[in-house]
């Protein structure tokens, strides 16, 4: 079974009950609208499918003018639209793929061309909702990088940011956060002479005062 | 040329459609059919008594869209002829053309009760 939902939308009622039937046998979820009126309320609800087949000629709303208005909605995964045309009727094909439709179909139908047509479109939308998701994950990613590149309050003793929730962070544990980087704590030369070496040799004192009794 | 009136290949096509445990396919469709034809007949002749050229051709472009895909080819040629009459804008042989078209809904008629 597919995971798609298609917008059959037709007024002719026997061609949308066809092209409904050899969707559903193909696998999929079918949506039906009875003029372009419908279709268009169906395609503004925010499950609305991703995929629709609709006739060229309907009255009110007609699939090019449909395609014209899905086209002026700025997104990234836009309606994947197949207009149903008339066999005799190859200026049709033209001006609905210039208003905006993907692809198209002649009427009647064939079974095996309309869900090939189909399932060509439910890869394109797949690509562009995966494609969409990238660009949401690289935006966030640019966000907390910019955030970075930022002005960081830190505090001039103890060197701990403070962020957006006015806690105070230790660097480490900020950039963390902010950028995904780990840190590995070690010690740098300096630091080594300044205070690791000290600590060692308090260290050896205090183990040597603690030997000393028992040889005495 | 006499072309079929109701395509015994295209209603085998329609029949490949019916899934297990659901409702014929074919006696849906044709009993759609028969349903919505008269409906598009009304709006042909209220076309054709009106003098409306472009609401004959699109009445008539609709029925052919359900005759064609039922397989119903005679009845497909007599609603182009129509169609193509509504587009021309002189409706003078709309009224033999619509006798044509009755004529071939009569014969379909009784094929389709065949099947259901």
């Amino acid at each position: 079974m597919s995971d798609w939902s298609v917008l059959v939308a037709d007024d002719e009622s026997v061609s949308r009950m066809v092209v409904a039937a050899m969707l559903r046998k193909g696998g999929y979820e079918v949506q039906l609208a009875n003029d372009g009126e419908q279709a268009w309320a169906a395609l503004q609800q925010p499950t609305a499918p991703s995929l629709a087949v609709m006739d060229w000629m309907m009255p009110g709303l007609d699939g090019p003018e449909i395609c014209t208005r899905l086209r002026q909605i700025d997104t990234p995964t836009p309606t994947y639209v197949i207009l149903l045309t008339s066999r005799d009727a190859p200026a049709d094909i033209v001006a609905g793929l210039r208003a905006g439709a993907d692809d198209y179909v002649t009427k009647p139908p064939n079974e095996e061309e309309l869900l090939a047509r189909v399932s060509v479109g439910a890869r394109v939308v797949a690509l562009q909702h995966s494609l969409a998701d990238r660009v949401r994950r690289l935006e966030e990613a640019l966000s907390n990088v910019k955030q970075l590149q930022g002005l960081l309050p830190i505090c001039s003793y103890c060197k701990r940011i403070r962020d957006d929730q006015n806690y105070w962070q230790q660097v480490e544990s900020y950039i963390t956060v902010h950028s995904g980087v780990q840190f590995s704590h070690s010690y740098c030369p300096d630091c080594f002479a300044q205070h690791v070496r000290p600590q060692l040799a308090e260290l050896d004192r205090q183990l040597s005062d603690r030997d000393e009794p028992t040889r005495t | 040329m006499n072309l079929p009136v109701l395509d015994p290949i295209v209603v085998a096509g329609l029949r490949e459609l019916n899934q297990p445990g659901e409702p014929d396919v074919v006696h849906e469709i044709l009993t759609l059919f028969l349903a919505d034809a008269p409906v598009r007949f009304a709006a042909i002749d209220a076309a054709v008594a009106a003098g409306d050229g472009p609401s004959l051709q699109r009445a008539a472009h609709a029925l052919k869209g359900s005759a064609s895909t039922i397989g119903a080819h005679a009845l497909q040629r007599t609603c182009q002829n129509l169609e193509e009459i509504g587009k021309s804008g002189d409706l003078d042989g709309a009224h033999a053309a619509i006798d044509l078209m009755q004529h071939e809904y009569a014969r379909l008629h009784v094929e389709i009760n065949q099947l259901l």
